[in-house]
């Protein structure tokens, strides 16, 4: 009686509520603020009550609610909002993430960690604001992402390539490019990923994050996660973007009257007369062209503003079973230089699939195709003459732009004309792995993965071409490459404990990975005709190379990392690689590292402290960096012709052998300490470390009297010390407005310990001291100083006409004018010699970024200024006598005359002989700060989306270098002026992002 | 369930075994030969002469300064005009004198000791290798001649070093890793190093014959000609002219007409040594660029244009100067003017013709006068031309030439015999050897042998062929000659207003080459520089 009471009270309520509270059907669709990706399954109740709804795959819900009340949209791992419900418009809810980074998911070596329990040194770069940058040179993406972290521009050329030096030189000779690792399979060339398939990127920087990956991890580990398709989810993405490529340029090079007067100057200063004649000066051709007022603007004849377009189109779908994710990428960019090019279409398939209760599946597919297009022979704009004729009187480009008297120079736009460099790259790499849960804490996997690059260079160069091969009917170049590469690894997880207490578990690998190089070149030459370039028939077969080798490391590596109370962190980690670049007896490095956490908020309960880790760790890695064969001695191949015969001959190598190389290891000490404070809002790490490199792999310089050059040898210790410093402060936070900042900053010290140990004394002192050696690449190694030195008299300024003067308190060098360089005699023995050169450190003092993000609705700016302060680097053109000698154009300067002296700018002198200690005035400033990336976004709103039936999309423009503050003189301060720079350029990109 | 467990561990016992083979880790060489086998075998070591003669081939295409290596001693000799670019620096004391560490002392005398160094150290190893062949039994007889071949890379070698630098030691066993860093701390005697030299030829002598199915090789009669080269340095006057009749008498050699000396491959009866060279062919070489810089820039002026009667492709970098122009000039007849040399650059381009000329018209714009500075012109554009280098089969605008260059010839060896029977008291023998390379030049025959004209014949007939500064070395004539005549008097004063003036800053100790800097400080400490050098 009592129930059927209630019932009838209840129908009466309902009858009656609907009567008096006018219901509405509210539809709306919730997306993750981060991403714009729709988010399903968010929970969507009425305020108060347990009424309410989820969110379908698309993240679309509908319900009944009245105007006035409020629905509560909440989801694990989000921020909840409650939102007043106004009208009956439909909602788009962003859900923002709940910022708990603790609790976030990082990738370190062989596994994954819950960020608060991170022990090691591991940065996280914001892929988001990364990828911001239009380009496929990835290593760019990474510039001042993560501290510790330097990048140096390489190749800006399409399809360039930039290097990567994290917590700053380990090795002299061994390499020290980072391991890459892009889903657990170690890649050999970053710029192999596209960009819009990355979801996570983390740098290990410290011994006992990349122990694990001994071998090859003394120069750290980057560590690349790809996009996965999620369980329960679908959708398919476009992102593309137009860039406009501009030459930026912080100089003038002198016009055509202002290199009249530069040479003329030139040779005011040789010939020591007011007007030399003119004969001296120019040849007739150039007087000629003079006289008639014939000039040329390189800049406009040669550069054009060129296009970069990129289109990604991306597939993601999930069900309980089987996740893929499935990418197709095409980027095309032309050079603003003519026959400069890249061409890239990239395909992606990451899919997973249970196939029982135990038995998993993930297997990963690239494929891609590139093609790079290179211009001939270097175009070096700025060193060009205006005073010139590139084409003749009706316009057809000639191939002597000085005249046919001067037969050697030749028109640097002809050979473009009369070549072809192109290289094509096919990339296929396939790997499985299988994971076996043998119990529910032990599990075993499989891992293995083969990787087939092809690359194909054609070159093929005209008879009219200027490279010495006239009567030849065409010189072609086909150079043919075969990289693979195997890895197996064996990989088990054993989570020995896990409860409230202690946490245990292990991990053991032993890994096979073998690469194999292949390389074939035939130069040939009397082509049929110019028509099939290097594609076409020939008769002479001028020469052919073949070049194979191959190299092997085997792996057993073993970790624990336990846990007490979830306060106190313990890893252990040790790893053993035989490398078969390394002597007979030498193979095996061993590698160790221990490292522990405590964390400390456990302890301090405080409100406003989140996160305060401190962290400590010491290990080993190693370096194999160095080519097979060194251990071995090798002959080359060098036959001769006698008459009409060739016979085959060899000598040996210039390399001596080394039947003792061995591995150089690097032991790092690190410190860091993790905090976030005020619920999040403040957040970052400090780090220091020290990192000892010993038996370094050193090129050693041999007494030529010995009949080699050099050897490679084991000796010495080289140390990097730094200082790192990474946060990240939110200074808003609303539904409609959020500010956040962070800042990189970096440093590092570079100084070599210790060298050969053998020393000399010195003739006119008698101490005893280590001898200084020279390593190939020409840098001078010394102790106490850091490798990447110049080594050079010391520049002082230019002299002045006072400075000669009787009472001067100078002493200018024997034979020195007004207008020259001045260096510093040292030793005061009125000679400048190798006596008085001293050391310049060329590394930055530091570097970094500061970036912020304001986002306010819709939109959202994005700027992050790059800074590098401290670093010098030599100006090439600014060395190059020929440029002071008026010989060629370079960057217009207030250069010393007599009438106008000048305390910072040489004089032009038209005699290279007078010129000199032009590489110590050159030893330029490199510090800049750049605007390197300024986005403005626009994530569309709700109406939109539902009118062009999307989940989200995005509109944006991005500006890529668009200030830079410097003095060093160059289109880029990453780049100086030499003859084979391709110019760095100033990007403007408008880009659109949708989701269906 | 069960199978995969078996899997699993099948998979890890097959991994673990094929990885603890032993040569799982071993390093191979794949694409490249073994220095082991180039010295322990037969055709090893066949193989590795092979490689000496591209060694030995090197210097002519080193590119650097312009091409300026093969040039330099014939840029320091007496008559050279140094003109413009990097070899003039070298022909005008600004680099190579060893004054405050010069680039061009440290670069190329650096390579030039390198360089021959490494030969040394090459033939080491062949000739150990080759001694251990035969100590085991092995009397093949070709064998015998790639040692041979080596002996006598060794000897000259050794001889060039001594030559240049005369502070040198010897080494004759090969470089090992172990012994790759001693440092020597002295220099080796005289002595020492020509009986090594004199074993070494005479072994050469004894296992090779006068010809050669393989044109560029050593044969006897090259070797005698260096051994006479020796014993000419060590003033046995008489063995040289012994050793030079030898050749005359039994060798198959003969002076051949003017025109024919330097003309095609060189393979005939007056060469006795010539460095190989064949365009677009393995084995072939790369360019060397003499000629472009022996040739003046005559293209330069209206109404001339680079062709094959004109010396092809000239920059006029260095040339003849007035003293052994002069010397040409001496005899109406002397054929060598338009053979070796070229004289006269001839109008030959209609379209820019200048008015008042016409084709076929000698190029007579520029004068040796110091007004306007008109000389330098001169010799860059006018001034006669050196075409011993000129590969007239390449385009006349190309200045990388394949020519085959050649090193020592029959005439040389006359003169030799000229000199020695002369300070040997055979004044007949002398002449006679003196004017049949007269004769044949189509000059008079000299009344009697001297000093003096045998070194005007030798200056006459071999200049630029490389051998001019060390018979003037050797006679200890290097320095007043140089006072005397070297350059002009205009370039020698241009220079000094730009630079340095030769005869100012040249030393009689300048006869010996610096040893660079960069070698002395990877030699042990101590090693003697040669006297009048100070050391950094």
């Amino acid at each position: 009686m009592k129930n059927r009471y209630k019932l009838l009270v209840s129908v009466f309520l309902f009858v009656f509520s609907g009567l008096l509270v006018a219901q509405e059907r509210i539809t709306g669709t919730v997306i993750e603020q981060e991403t714009g990706e729709p988010l399903p399954g968010v929970t969507i109740l009425l305020s108060g009550t347990n009424q309410g709804t989820t969110t379908d795959f698309d993240g679309k819900f509908q319900l009944d609610a009245a105007i006035g009340s409020q629905i509560e949209v909440s989801y694990l791992g989000f921020k909840t909002q409650t939102i007043t419900i106004n009208n009956s418009d439909a909602l788009s809810i962003a859900l923002e993430s709940s910022q708990d980074v603790l609790d976030e998911i990082v990738v370190v070596g062989y596994g994954t960690q819950k960020r608060s329990n991170v022990v090691g040194s591991v940065a996280t770069v914001d892929v988001k604001q990364a990828t911001q940058v239009p380009t496929t040179n990835v290593s760019e993406l990474l510039r001042g992402r993560a501290a510790g972290v330097q990048v140096n521009l390489g190749d800006a050329r399409p399809g360039g390539s930039s290097n990567i030096v994290i917590r700053g030189n380990v090795s002299v000779a061994g390499g020290n490019s980072p391991l890459i690792i892009v889903d657990g399979l170690p890649f050999d060339n970053l710029n192999d990923i596209s960009p819009d398939d990355i979801q996570s990127v983390e740098v290990l920087k410290d011994a006992a994050s990349t122990a694990i990956y001994g071998a090859r991890a003394s120069n750290g580990v980057i560590l690349v996660t790809t996009k996965r398709a999620k369980s329960g989810y679908s959708s398919f993405n476009y992102a593309g973007y137009v860039t406009t490529q501009t030459i930026t340029r912080n100089f003038d090079m002198y016009n055509a009257p202002g290199f009249f007067n530069y040479r003329m100057d030139a040779w005011r200063m040789r010939t020591g007369v007011a007007n030399p004649p003119y004969s001296f000066v120019w040849s007739d051709f150039e007087f000629d062209l003079i006289e008639n007022q014939r000039f040329v603007n390189w800049e406009n004849l040669a550069l054009n503003d060129a296009l970069l377009t990129s289109h990604s189109m991306s597939y993601s779908s999930g069900t309980e079973k089987s996740t893929v994710y499935s990418s197709l990428n095409y980027f095309t960019q032309d050079g603003i230089i003519p026959n400069s090019g890249f061409d890239r279409l990239q395909y992606k398939l990451n899919y997973t699939h249970q196939l029982t209760d135990k038995l998993s599946l993930d297997g990963v597919i690239n494929i891609q195709n590139a093609k790079q297009n290179r211009e001939t022979g270097g175009i070096f704009l700025a060193s060009l003459s205006p005073i010139a004729a590139p084409y003749d009187e009706n316009g057809n480009l000639v191939k002597y732009y000085f005249g046919t008297e001067n037969a050697n120079a030749i028109n640097p736009l002809w050979d473009q004309n009369e070549s072809v460099d192109e290289t094509e790259t096919n990339l296929t790499d396939i790997s499985l792995r299988f994971n076996y849960q043998i119990t529910p804490k032990l599990s075993y996997s499989l891992k293995t993965f083969y990787r087939n690059r092809n690359t194909d260079q054609g070159t093929y160069r005209s008879s009219q071409h200027s490279a010495g091969d006239e009567g030849n009917n065409g010189v072609g170049v086909l150079i043919d490459t075969q990289y693979k590469q195997k890895l197996i690894e064996h990989i088990i997880n054993y989570d020995i404990l896990d409860n409230d207490t202690h946490s245990l578990d292990f991990t053991g690998v032993h890994a096979f990975d073998e690469q194999n190089f292949k390389y074939n070149q035939l130069d040939k030459s009397d082509f049929v005709n110019d028509a099939l370039g290097y594609n076409g028939l020939a008769s002479e077969l001028l020469s052919n190379n073949r070049d194979v080798w191959r190299r092997r490391v085997l792996s057993f590596m073993g970790r624990l990392r336990y846990s007490f109370q979830d306060k106190y962190l313990v890893e252990l980690t040790t790893r053993a690689d035989g490398a078969s670049v390394f002597s007979e007896d030498n193979k095996w490095g061993y590698f160790p590292a221990v490292s522990a956490a405590y964390k400390a908020e456990e302890d301090l309960k405080l409100d406003y402290i989140d996160q305060l880790k401190v962290r400590l760790s010491y290990g080993a890695t190693g370096n194999q960096g160095i080519n097979p064969l060194e251990s071995l001695g090798v002959a080359n191949y060098n036959p001769h012709i006698f008459g009409t015969t060739v016979v085959s001959g060899s000598s040996a190598s210039s390399r001596l052998r080394n039947p003792g190389l061995k591995w150089e290891t690097t032991t790092t000490l690190n410190a860091g300490l993790d905090f976030a404070l005020f619920n999040n809002t403040l957040s970052g790490t400090f780090e220091y470390y020290k990192a000892n490199t010993t038996d370094l792999l050193l090129d050693r310089q041999l007494a030529s009297s010995t009949g080699y050059t050099v050897t490679r040898f084991n000796v010495g210790e080289l140390q990097n010390t730094g200082l790192e410093a990474t946060i990240n402060n939110t200074f808003v936070s609303t539904n409609d407005l959020s500010v956040d900042v962070g800042i990189v900053w970096s440093t590092n010290q570079n100084e070599i310990i210790a060298l050969t140990g053998e020393t000399q004394v010195d003739p006119t002192t008698g101490e005893t001291y280590f001898i200084d050696i020279t390593d190939t690449s020409g840098r001078r190694l010394s102790i106490g100083q850091s490798i990447n030195s110049l080594w050079q008299p010391e520049y002082a300024g230019i002299y002045q006409a006072a400075d000669f003067l009787a009472g001067s308190p100078l002493t200018p060098e024997v034979g020195a004018r007004p207008g020259h360089i001045r260096v510093i005699d040292q030793n005061g023995d009125g000679l400048i010699d190798i006596e008085d050169n001293v050391f310049v450190n060329a590394d930055p003092d530091w570097y970094g970024s500061i970036n912020t993000t304001i986002r306010y609705k819709n939109f959202d700016l994005f700027m992050d200024w790059y800074f590098l302060q401290g670093a010098t680097r030599i100006n090439s053109l600014l060395a190059n006598g020929e440029f002071w000698k008026a010989s060629i154009n370079g960057p217009k300067v207030p250069y010393y005359t007599n009438d106008r002296p000048s305390t910072q700018w040489p004089m032009a002198n038209a005699n290279a002989a007078w010129l000199k200690h032009l590489n110590s005035f050159a030893a330029q400033d490199a510090s800049y700060v750049r605007l390197r990336t300024l986005t403005i976004g626009y994530n569309f709103g709700e109406r939109i989306n539902n009118f062009l039936k999307l989940k989200s999309g995005r509109v944006y423009f991005t500006g890529t270098n668009l200030f830079t503050f410097t003095d060093f003189l160059s289109y880029s301060p990453e780049q100086d002026l030499n003859a084979g720079v391709f110019p760095e350029t100033l990007n403007m990109t408008l880009g659109l992002k949708l989701t269906l | 369930m069960k199978k995969l467990y078996i899997l699993v561990l099948s998979s890890f016992v097959f991994l673990f075994s094929s990885c603890f083979q032993e040569d799982f880790l071993k390093d191979e060489l794949l694409s490249n030969n073994s220095v082991d086998f180039l010295y322990s075998s037969e055709d090893g070591i066949a193989n590795a002469v092979v490689g000496l003669y591209s060694l030995n081939r090197e210097p002519y295409q080193r590119d650097w300064f312009n091409g300026a290596i093969p040039l330099i001693l014939q840029a320091k000799s007496d008559i050279a005009a140094s003109i413009d670019g990097e070899i003039s620096l070298f022909g005008n004391c600004f680099w190579g004198c060893g004054l405050g560490g010069d680039y061009g002392t440290e670069a190329a005398f650096g390579y030039f000791w390198g360089h021959n160094y490494k030969i040394i150290d090459i033939t080491n190893s062949i000739i150990q290798g080759g001694d251990a062949l035969i100590a085991n039994g092995n009397t093949s007889a070709a064998l015998g001649k790639s040692i041979a071949e080596a002996r006598a890379f060794r000897a000259h070698a050794y001889f060039t070093l001594y030559r240049l630098f005369k502070n040198i030691y010897i080494k004759t066993d090969p470089t090992t890793p172990e012994t790759a860093f001693d440092r020597p701390t002295d220099k080796s005697s005289k002595e020492d190093i020509f009986a090594l030299i004199r074993d070494d030829l005479n072994f050469a002598s004894q296992n090779l014959s006068y010809t050669d199915a393989q044109f560029g090789r050593w044969t006897k009669g090259a070797v005698d000609h260096v051994r006479a080269k020796v014993e000419m340095w060590d003033e046995n006057y008489a063995a040289a002219a012994q050793i030079v009749d030898d050749i005359v008498n039994n060798g198959p050699y003969a002076l051949v007409n003017v025109e024919q000396v330097f003309e095609g491959e060189l393979n005939h009866s007056e060469t006795l040594f010539a460095v190989n060279f064949e365009k677009n062919a393995i084995g072939g070489g790369a360019w060397h660029q003499m000629n472009w810089q022996t040739v003046s820039h005559y293209s330069a002026v209206p109404g001339l244009t680079q062709s094959v009667e004109n010396g092809g492709d000239g920059f006029g970098f260095i040339s003849l100067n007035p003293y052994v122009i002069g010397l040409l000039n001496e005899s109406a007849g002397d054929r060598r003017r338009d053979n070796y040399y070229i004289f006269e650059y001839l109008y030959n381009d209609e379209a820019t013709l200048p008015a008042g000329k016409s084709i076929g018209d000698p190029l007579d714009q520029y004068a040796d006068v110091a007004a306007n500075d008109d000389f330098f012109f001169y010799y860059k554009r006018q001034n006669p031309g050196v075409v011993k280098f000129l590969d007239k089969s390449i385009d006349p605008t190309d200045r990388m030439h394949f020519k085959n260059i050649m090193v020592y010839r029959f005439a040389e060896t006359l003169l030799i015999g000229a000199e020695a029977h002369l300070e040997a008291g055979n004044a007949g023998q002398a002449l006679n050897y003196l004017n049949q390379v007269r004769t044949r030049a189509g000059t008079p025959a000299a009344g009697a042998a001297t000093i003096e004209n045998i070194f005007e014949e030798r200056a006459r007939e071999l200049a630029f062929e490389g051998q001019r500064w060390y018979s003037l070395k050797r006679k200890g004539l290097l320095f007043s000659y140089l006072m005397d005549h070297m350059n002009s008097p205009l370039l020698n004063e241009y220079y000094g207003r730009n630079h340095v003036n030769p005869l100012e800053v040249y030393e009689p100790h300048m006869v010996n080459l610096p040893i660079p800097q960069g070698v002395l400080d990877l030699l042990g400490a101590g090693y003697p520089q040669n006297d009048g050098y100070f050391s950094n």
